[in-house]
């Protein structure tokens, strides 16, 4: 028994560093991608749909543009769409969740009616709808999903708050003189922080998603410039004569947002003290 | 390890489902065969009520379109006009009765010719001075002033009954004279049509007894429902292509299906020129736009060999076509054209510039397959000219509106279609912007124009002011035609007798039969 727990244990470590070896390859290969694969945009109609090769791993589209590096570049511009898009998200639900945990009472019940409000919409639904008001850039793209994103943040926030504010430290500070707002900086803040961690993690991966959505609806990335969406739309039409076009981005898309997934878990599962005590 | 081997192979394979699933938006029916006998399955690109042709299976037209956009006899059998074209006398066809068995009579057609051209975008209610009813099958019609275009503008009045319009122009009691009934319908949906077993025009009358009428806005889903058999025919009930043109080939192998390209009858697709404000206002940018467009390798590669290049406004078929191909590809007169507005590459990154402003342009887009290929190699082709393209595709309502706002420089249009006369007035010679970019009356010498080939009958002086409005557009460059899209049927293998009626806007199942 004992014997097989060490072997579980040495393989999922094992597990654990060939997702975090693929993860930091496919990173190294996104972030770097204008270097590494400088022309997604070139357009060569002498080699228009081919078939994948050692040439084009994942082949050309209809303007003979390498998908590989298009695929790469696409994905670039998601990722950091979806990093600026959680970092607003998620200074708008701190700030939100901090005031309406800590201050309570009336400001608390307009706060959760808000949150209350936001969450009744779909997503999609609501971003679809304000992009059609907004009109469609990339800039109305990021303000639209980190508006609907902050929510989340705010509850996880603003229930941490609610127990941090009855902590013996924080009676402490309110007892010796110190105003709200250094409170909320210096004690409570740092704290909530933590368990918001894998939330923001997780919400990358949400966030390349929704961007994907969004531009193979046609209310995302304009082309040409690349992106996994408008590229699954535009592969979608040859799937018959060309289904190669839909496996390199739907390939690339489904992993990245798997790894980083698995990277919100496992930075979850560190930070959890109930785990950590199982693990003792 | 091996359950980190395990892992990511599922990964992989959960990808590539994934990924395969996302193409794949249609079911294999094979229930297609519990339809009813000659009961035609139609897939329709717009709610059956907002689309030009769908109507034209429940009502007729006073005149019949023909293949050269001239008229023929249909509920006016006869007509004549005096010397100056100031009064015609119509005579119209006996026997005829509306689906719910009222009559078509003088008084009927008198209401339509009075009502309806104000909707239909026709000349002669500007001039139109009064309708008498002669006897119950005759009418004489009085002008102000001389009107020779009104015989060919009667194909456009599609008889109703009076009661049932508004005040809006809406038809709110879908009965006609034509050769199918209205039964039922859901908005955005669906229509059932089944067959007016009194249609008067007995050597039309259709084998078809029922139509189901079937709404899918997406041109990829329209596709698939052909291909899987949940419809029997796509194309149909549109006067433009409703499929990407990347399809064909495919369509064209798939032994289960026939495909109809139609060589004779169909649009120009042409892009609106935004020449009344920014930086298309400037005509030699116009020019260089329209000269930098390589049209054989834009057809011969994103539109796969099918639509045919083209720089005309109208089918070399219409009436009153341009004689020549005017703006033809020729890179140095496109590059010379900028040059001569002062614009110069002073800064060796391959987009020219005046005065320090980068020569840029917005190009608006209607989202769909084609506009979005087309959209990405204008903008490659403009690049090498100089001009540097900001794309914008969009869904058709925000399309709209950003066009009738003239927020754009160069933007998808509405080809020069239906009679050229008739064009003339709804967006020939309109200065204004609307839902479609921005109209071709760029002078004041349009309106003449305008003004001299509808007041004429005389189809040589038509022929020869028409030419001076061919140069007027040549010269001015408000539009860039690009290439004729056929219309393209996509049927069952068991439909037979589908054909493409001269009048683009009408649908014509006389012959068509289900083996």
């Amino acid at each position: 028994m004992r014997k097989f727990k060490l072997k579980t244990k040495k393989q999922h470590q094992q597990l654990i560093w060939l997702w975090w070896g693929l993860l930091a390859l496919l990173l190294v290969l996104i972030i770097f991608a204008p270097v590494i694969f400088p022309e997604s945009n070139t357009i060569d109609y002498a080699r228009q749909l081919q078939k994948p090769s050692l040439q084009h791993w994942f082949g050309t589209d209809e303007f003979g543009r390498d998908l590989l590096s298009r695929v790469f570049n696409g994905m670039r511009t998601s990722l950091l769409y979806s990093l600026i898009i959680e970092a607003i998200a998620l200074g708008i639900g701190l700030m939100v969740g901090l005031v309406s945990g800590y201050m309570g009472g009336r400001i608390d019940g307009f706060f959760s009616y808000i949150m209350n409000v936001f969450q009744a919409f779909p997503t999609t639904v609501a971003a679809i709808a304000l992009i059609a008001v907004l009109g469609t850039s990339d800039l109305t793209l990021i303000v639209v999903l980190s508006v609907m994103g902050w929510v989340a943040y705010a509850r996880i926030v603003r229930s941490e708050t609610l127990i941090f504010k009855e902590r013996d430290f924080v009676l402490g500070a309110r007892a010796s003189g110190a105003n709200s707002v250094y409170i909320l900086g210096k004690h409570i803040c740092p704290n909530v922080l933590l368990p918001v961690l894998p939330l923001a993690t997780l919400m990358i991966g949400h966030g390349i998603m929704a961007i994907a959505s969004l531009s193979f609806l046609g209310f995302g990335v304009q082309p040409p410039n690349a992106e996994i969406g408008l590229m699954l739309k535009d592969s979608a039409m040859f799937i018959n004569r060309a289904p190669w076009l839909l496996v390199g981005p739907g390939l690339v898309l489904a992993m990245v947002v798997a790894l980083i997934n698995a990277l919100g878990d496992a930075i979850r599962d560190k930070l959890d003290p109930q785990q950590q005590m199982v693990e003792l | 390890m091996k359950k980190g081997i395990r892992a990511l192979a599922l990964l992989v394979i959960v990808a590539v489902l994934v990924t395969g699933f996302t193409g794949c938006t249609g079911a294999k029916a094979d229930d297609k065969a519990s339809a009813v006998e000659q009961t035609l399955v139609v897939g329709g690109a717009k709610d059956f009520k907002n689309g030009s042709e769908p109507k034209t299976l429940i009502f007729d037209s006073l005149m019949d379109s023909l293949e050269d956009m001239s008229s023929g006899p249909r509920l006016v059998t006869e007509w004549q006009n005096n010397g100056d074209f100031t009064e015609f006398t119509l005579k119209l066809k006996e026997g005829v009765t509306f689906s719910n068995g009222e009559k078509f009579t003088a008084e009927v057609a008198k209401f339509n010719i009075e009502y309806w051209p104000v909707y239909r975008d026709c000349g002669y209610i500007k001039k139109i001075k009064n309708v008498d009813i002669v006897d119950d099958k005759t009418l004489k019609v009085n002008f102000t002033e001389s009107y020779g275009n009104f015989i060919d503008e009667l194909s456009k009045i599609w008889v109703t009954l009076p009661t049932a319009v508004d005040a809006k122009g809406n038809i709110t009691d879908w009965i006609g004279t034509g050769p199918y009934v209205l039964q039922d319908y859901q908005a955005d949906m669906s229509a059932t049509l089944i067959r007016n077993e009194t249609y008067w025009r007995t050597d039309k009358m259709p084998g078809i007894t029922k139509i189901d009428y079937k709404v899918i806005t997406d041109e990829n889903s329209r596709v698939m429902a052909v291909k899987s058999g949940d419809v029997d025919v796509i194309g149909l009930t549109e006067h433009y292509t409703v499929l990407p043109f990347a399809d064909v080939p495919d369509l064209q192998a798939n032994k289960d299906l026939n495909v109809s390209v139609c060589e004779d009858y169909g649009t120009i697709t042409t892009y609106s020129l935004n020449w009344a404000k920014g930086v298309c206002s400037d005509p030699n940018v116009r020019k260089a736009i329209a000269l930098g467009i390589d049209r054989d390798m834009l057809t011969s590669t994103v539109l796969y060999g099918i639509p045919v290049p083209t720089s005309r406004y109208v089918l070399a078929s219409y009436k009153f076509s341009q004689k020549d191909e005017v703006l033809k590809y020729d890179l140095t007169k496109a590059k010379a054209a900028l040059e001569v507005s002062g614009y110069k590459d002073s800064d060796g990154d391959g987009i020219v510039e005046k005065d320090g402003q980068k020569l840029s342009l917005k190009m608006v887009v209607s989202d769909s397959q084609v506009n979005r290929s087309v959209g990405v190699f204008l903008q490659d082709a403009l690049k090498k000219i100089g001009i540097a393209v900001d794309l914008q595709v969009l869904d058709a309502t925000t399309t709209k509106t950003t066009l009738k706002a003239g927020d754009f420089d160069m933007s998808t249009s509405h080809p020069w279609t239906g009679t050229v006369v008739s064009y003339l007035y709804w967006r020939g010679n309109s200065s204004a912007y609307d839902d479609y970019g921005i109209g071709y009356g760029v002078n004041e010498e349009m309106n003449t124009l305008t003004e001299a080939v509808s007041v004429t009958g005389d189809d040589k002086v038509r022929e020869a002011e028409f030419d001076k409005i061919w140069k007027i557009q040549n010269d001015s460059i408000a539009g860039v035609p690009l290439y004729f899209s056929q219309r393209i049927f996509v049927s069952q293998k068991n439909i037979e007798g589908l054909k493409f009626c001269p009048n683009t806007s009408e649908v014509d199942l006389s012959d068509v039969v289900i083996k």
